[in-house]
């Protein structure tokens, strides 16, 4: 499911997710990352594409992460996430959450 | 240091799909350590010749493949693309293999298959890659292989069936690839996919590769990639599912390196693995390494047996065979040759037997005999007149000895390669020769040469607007604005040039147009598709086809998949067959002359009755006609030189006039003069002024008079270089043309040498030449010799020249006629009408009894008789009836069948017979090419209203109901219809015929001109010089030819039915025309008078205006003056 919100991650020495906190509870992740690459619509976000800026535009890194939710809260979710990072802010985001047994309660 | 060898890269020649040129590629490879670069472009070896050169030249070994799509099967439903290899070092094998199996991929050409996607089967890669001792090709079943899909799609037992029966198709020829780009876990090319692949690889024992599948030298270049995926899916971004990601670039090798052990951590099998994979890869890397000069025969001739020439290969010596022709034509050329001749002869021989090029001479001779005896014009130009050889063989017509042209400026003692010769003939009739050859020599020593099409400004505007969604509207709006110039360029002169003054301030407002520039300075010169090149055929020998791939061109003849730049280095030889208009438009003319006069052709063109060149029945051998015609030189110097072949345009005209042409040599020098070079080392001025006698010739040292004597004084043409070089130094005239051709890149080289050669040539113990002497030589030199011309090209130039002058001085009529059919200049049709009229050659309207599909010369009853001033030639009464062909929407079936049914009776007839569309029908009404099935007390009014009567009803009445032997319905045309007015008239068939024939267009706008007080063309002449003018007229021309000063100057032509009027757009006159400068058709010019020479004045250009908007202003303010 996309879902592409900005979260608060906690980073191991070598910049992997440790933690997170998303919609009010703490992730915390059990699984080593398998970083891929995705893509967005450069064409869409940006003004300008002069050579050199191509790969920034265009890639996405993503961690995909199993995580458990470590505190309480409303709704809380047991599955695999993918945390993106945008190359420019640093600013960390949930693009999308793997749980199909809660997907309908959820976006109901 | 361990190596990695990249075994699938993309380059630009897998059109819009790769981003990087082959050389970038491979030279990136080198400097990431590789000792070998792969090519594998999609669907043919397009860049693999480049390829090879790039290796070379960095040393590396190259290897060659293709990657190539594999046959739906409808009963699995597989498809895909694989890539294959071909091994190396051995002896070609690999390398054949490979073009055959291209060739075969790309299906048979006929004239519907012109662009079927190239695909092969399974099976039938082992009838190419088999090989006597084990496979000579290694195919590699990647991502997106049968094989790799299946994977991808979890299917594994599918997968590993598939490759069971790769491997039993082609034993020791597969291998797995394996790919990683980290796109989405389980997708294609994920880690996961990679991991699988590995792993059923090793299950059945295929060994594994690992590559990038590279299609990007950068990731930076993954945006191009976008847009070029758009442009071949037609659609825009954000409407197709684009790449995943940015990850298929050149990585370097410890990048590769660590991926294979990523990819191996994610699978079940051990670490070991990893290096298998690595290993593996070079092994294959090794297997595949190609010896340029075994595998390719690199650079070596390739020319056709002689056998293929009617010779025979066993008993026959080529270099005898070309003695033995060229003896023969040494007394068909010359009277009486002389020892000097033969001395020549035998010189010239010895080199070309000395280069073993003997065969390649005789097969160009027997081409060009074909065409002689197909009654094909030719002639060849370029540096090949400059060889006597070629004279006796009749490939060229151009007499090297009357021109002083030089053999070592063609063929010197350094060069290897073949030399080019190139053969103009009839454009008209090219195919047809195209066609001779392929029957001749067979389609397996003949192909199409092919050419890369780039992107330029204008189709990289058009295809990045499409992929960003921009509106048709707004790509036009841009495109229509972007040439004269590199896209590469594009926001740098998006601020200078005045005529994007419009398109930089939308870019300022539109964000999305400021990505388009972006956009397309990234497409800029990136190959977009492959067509046939305009006139290059290769001719090799039997095992052409294991040299080149072919595929279909679109005429039903196959293509070579290599443009001219790899012609030289795959030792293939290249014949220029050129299709020039200009041929097919004397041959008309010629045609015309023995149509209408027969046995009278003489008389008729006012030539001497016992002419020897024109034959009893009226046939004019034009190569045969004297050089000395002096009412050719005569209209020449008119500058009325509309239609003559090279000396039209508005710069031609200005350097006639100037020039005032007086013989054959005078036209060679100008066509030699006229190029950047010699404009911008105003190497004009002085020839002029020796020329025309206010100046004395200044010869470099009376050594050269000689020789610089025709050109008075002035270093023109290599040759005379080359004889100074040569005198100078006391060395042979091919060592000479060697420091020529250096004298650009290596100048500092070539001076010293020269300097100490020449202080050291000694006569009878005296310096021939002194340290002053050489220092006055020399800066001439190095002012002229990168200038100069080659004069044998000048002259083979300069002979259709003359022809044509020739043809429009003697036969205005039949020439005029043949260049309105063929269309063979730079000026609209309609000028040319103008400039028929000028010679009093009526034109004679479109008349569905008397037109055709061409322009034909008629007698014309009553017409008004002779030419003023031309010569004093009697103009015969002839006209030029139109044609059909320049009628708007008339289509070739349409055509055809009015030209079949002529005669026509009535209007009716010519309906239900000709059957025209109803548009066509109303069209040629309105142009008037019914009204001589009208009566006469009709107007054109009533003849469109039958015209409506009769379409009007829903069907057709058809053929053989109510119908008469002869239909005479003239009185069922109705009356009382106004004639149109001449400004209708004139807009009718401007939209209709693209031309108008009543009055001229500027006419309409008379009232107006004749107010502001416009100044006619025709009166220019008989100004004052600086006189303040207004011109107008239809824009005719618009060039920007190279300038002394460097700067960019614009000329733009005016016809407003007087004649022609040009005027110079310097810098300010440029910004003060803004958008108008190359938008506008109907213009207003002011400026001042300029004398050009004895019959010359041109316009210095201050302003320029839209007649159309000045018209609406000039009405709207009478209407105004007439309201109270």
């Amino acid at each position: 499911m996309k879902v592409d919100e900005a979260v608060a991650v906690e980073l191991s020495s070598t910049g992997s997710p440790v933690r997170f906190r998303w919609r009010g509870v703490v992730y915390g992740v059990i699984s080593a990352p398998e970083i891929w690459v995705t893509r967005q619509d450069w064409w869409r976000l940006a003004g300008r594409a002069p050579r050199g800026a191509g790969q920034r535009l265009l890639e996405v890194k993503v961690w995909r992460v199993d995580a458990l939710p470590l505190t309480d809260g409303a709704r809380r979710i047991d599955g695999t996430f993918d945390l993106t990072k945008n190359p420019i802010t640093g600013e960390w985001h949930v693009a999308s959450v793997f749980d199909d047994e809660r997907d309908q309660q959820l976006w109901a | 240091m361990p190596r990695f060898t990249h075994l699938h890269v993309a380059s630009a020649f897998s059109a819009h799909y790769g981003t990087t040129p082959p050389e970038r590629l491979v030279e990136a490879a080198a400097e990431q350590g590789a000792d070998a670069a792969a090519i594998t472009d999609r669907d043919g070896l397009y860049g693999a010749i480049r390829h090879v050169r790039a290796c070379i030249a960095v040393g590396i070994d190259p290897i060659v493949g293709v990657d190539l799509g594999l046959t739906f099967d409808p009963q699995s439903g597989n498809s895909g693309r694989v890539t294959v290899l071909a091994h190396g070092n051995n002896g070609g094998a690999g390398w054949a293999a490979l073009c055959r199996l291209i060739s075969a991929a790309h299906g048979r050409p006929t004239k519907r298959n012109t662009s079927s996607p190239a695909t092969i089967t399974r099976e039938r890669t082992r009838a190419f890659l088999a090989g006597t001792d084990g496979p000579v090709g290694t195919v590699l079943l990647g991502a997106d292989s049968d094989v790799g899909r299946a994977v991808s799609a979890g299917q594994l037992k599918d997968a590993g069936t598939l490759l069971e029966r790769w491997k039993g198709t082609l034993p020791g020829g597969i291998v797995v690839e394996v790919v990683c780009h980290f796109t989405e876990p389980g997708d294609s090319r994920s880690i996961r996919h990679a991991a699988r692949m590995l792993e059923l690889a090793e299950a059945h024992q295929v060994p594994a590769v690992l590559t990038n599948a590279a299609r990007y030298l950068e990731a930076d270049d993954a945006v191009t990639g976008d847009v070029l995926d758009a442009a071949s899916q037609l659609s825009a971004l954000g409407t197709f599912s684009p790449q995943p990601n940015a990850q298929a670039w050149l990585k370097p090798g410890d990048e590769m390196r660590a991926l294979a052990r990523t990819i191996t951590d994610y699978s079940r099998l051990d670490r070991r693995s990893a290096d298998e994979l690595l290993s593996h890869t070079e092994q294959l890397a090794d297997r595949c390494r190609l010896d340029p000069d075994t595998d390719l025969q690199w650079r070596k001739p390739k020319v056709p047996e002689l056998s293929a020439l009617g010779l025979s290969d066993a008993t026959d010596d080529p270099n005898q065979v070309l003695w033995q022709r060229c003896e023969a034509g040494l007394t068909e050329r010359y009277d009486n040759p002389g020892d000097a001749l033969r001395l020549r002869l035998r010189d010239e021989l010895s080199t070309i037997t000395g280069f073993g090029f003997a065969s390649y001479f005789l097969t160009v001779a027997d081409v060009s005999g074909l065409m002689r005896d197909l009654r094909v014009r030719n002639s060849a130009r370029g540096s090949g007149a400059g060889s006597l050889v070629n004279y006796l063989l009749r490939i060229s017509n151009v007499d090297p000895i009357e021109h002083d042209l030089l053999f070592e400026r063609f063929l010197g003692k350094a060069r290897s390669t073949l030399p080019d010769i190139d053969i103009d003939v009839e454009s008209g009739r090219r195919h047809e020769v195209y066609r001779a050859i392929f029957e001749r020599y067979g389609s397996d020593r003949v192909t199409l040469l092919s050419m890369q099409n780039k992107y330029r400004a204008r189709g990289a505007v058009r295809d990045a607007g499409l992929a960003l969604g921009l509106d048709e509207e707004q790509i036009d709006t841009v495109a229509k604005n972007v040439w004269r110039f590199d896209a590469k360029e594009f926001r740098e002169v998006l601020n200078k040039k005045p005529e994007l003054r419009e398109i930089a301030e939308l870019v300022r407002e539109d964000n999305k147009l400021d990505l388009l520039v972006d956009l397309t300075e990234r497409l800029d010169r990136l190959p977009r598709h492959i067509s046939m090149h305009p006139c290059g055929v290769i001719l090799g020998n039997s095992d052409l086809l294991s040299m080149t791939p072919v595929q279909p061109s679109g005429i039903g003849l196959p293509m070579s998949q290599f443009d001219k730049d790899d012609i030289d280095d795959a030792g293939l030889l290249k014949l220029d067959v050129l299709g020039v208009r200009m041929q097919s438009a004397m041959a008309f003319a010629l045609d015309e002359i023995i149509r209408i006069h027969g046995p009278r052709a003489a008389m008729a063109g006012n030539l001497p009755l016992d002419a020897p060149y024109v034959n009893p029945d009226g046939w004019i051998e034009l190569d045969a006609i004297p050089h000395d015609d002096e009412p050719t030189f005569e209209a020449i110097r008119t500058t009325n030189t509309l239609g003559m072949f090279q000396i039209e345009s508005p710069g031609q005209r200005e350097l006639v006039g100037k020039m005032q042409p007086t013989e054959f040599e005078d036209l060679i020098a100008d066509i030699s003069l006229f190029r950047p070079g010699p404009m911008k080392g105003n190497m004009v001025a002085p020839f002029l002024d020796v020329k025309h006698g206010f100046a004395r010739p200044q010869y470099l040292h009376k050594n050269f008079i000689w020789f610089l004597k025709p050109t008075y004084g002035v270093v023109i043409y290599h040759e005379q270089v080359l004889r100074i070089f040569a005198d100078c130094m006391g060395i042979d005239l091919a060592q000479a043309d060697e420091l020529r051709r250096n004298m650009e890149k290596k100048v500092e080289i070539v001076e010293q040498l020269f300097r100490s050669r020449t202080a050291a040539n000694m006569d009878e113990g005296k310096r021939r030449y002194t340290d002053v002497e050489i220092d006055t030589i020399w800066a001439a030199l190095k002012g002229f010799g990168a200038f100069g011309f080659c004069k044998a090209h000048g002259a083979a130039f300069a002979l259709p020249t003359y022809q044509s002058a020739w043809l429009k001085t003697h036969y205005p009529a039949e020439f005029l006629s043949g260049i309105l059919t063929h269309d063979p200049g730079m000026y609209p049709k309609r000028l040319l009408l103008t400039e028929a009229r000028r010679m009093g050659v009526p034109i004679l309207p479109l008349d569905v009894n008397a037109s055709s599909e061409v322009y034909h010369v008629e007698p014309v009853e009553g017409a008004e008789s002779g030419l003023a001033g031309e010569g004093g030639l009697a103009s015969p009464p002839l006209g030029i009836r139109l044609s059909f062909s320049d009628v708007h929407g008339l289509s070739h079936s349409e055509l055809s069948r009015i030209v079949v049914g002529q005669p026509y009776d009535s209007i009716t007839d010519f309906y239900l017979r000709a059957k025209p569309s109803r548009g066509v029908f109303q069209r040629l009404g309105q142009v008037g090419a019914l009204d001589s099935l009208s009566q006469d007390d009709r107007t054109r009014g009533d003849v469109v209203a039958r015209i409506r009567q009769l379409t009007a009803r829903k069907t057709r009445p058809a053929e053989g109901e109510q119908l008469p032997l002869f239909i005479d319905d003239r009185d069922l045309i109705p009356t009382g219809n106004p004639e149109p007015s001449a400004r209708e008239k004139v807009s009718n068939e401007l939209d209709i015929l693209a031309m108008e024939l009543s009055e001229h267009v500027v006419e309409s706008y008379r009232p107006m001109l004749d107010e502001i007080g416009v100044t006619k063309a025709s009166d220019l002449l008989g100004l004052w010089n600086n006189t303040t003018v207004l011109v107008a007229g239809i824009r005719v021309a618009t060039q920007t030819p190279p300038m002394r000063s460097g700067k960019r100057v614009v000329f733009i032509s005016l016809d407003d039915g007087s004649g022609c009027s040009d005027s110079t757009f310097f810098e300010d006159a440029q910004q003060a025309a803004g958008p108008l400068l190359f938008g506008t058709k109907l213009m207003l010019i002011q400026g001042k008078t300029r004398r050009t020479g004895e019959r010359g004045m041109s316009i210095l250009a201050e302003n320029a205006w839209d007649l159309k908007q000045l018209w609406a202003q000039w009405t709207q303010t009478r209407k105004e003056m007439l309201v109270p």
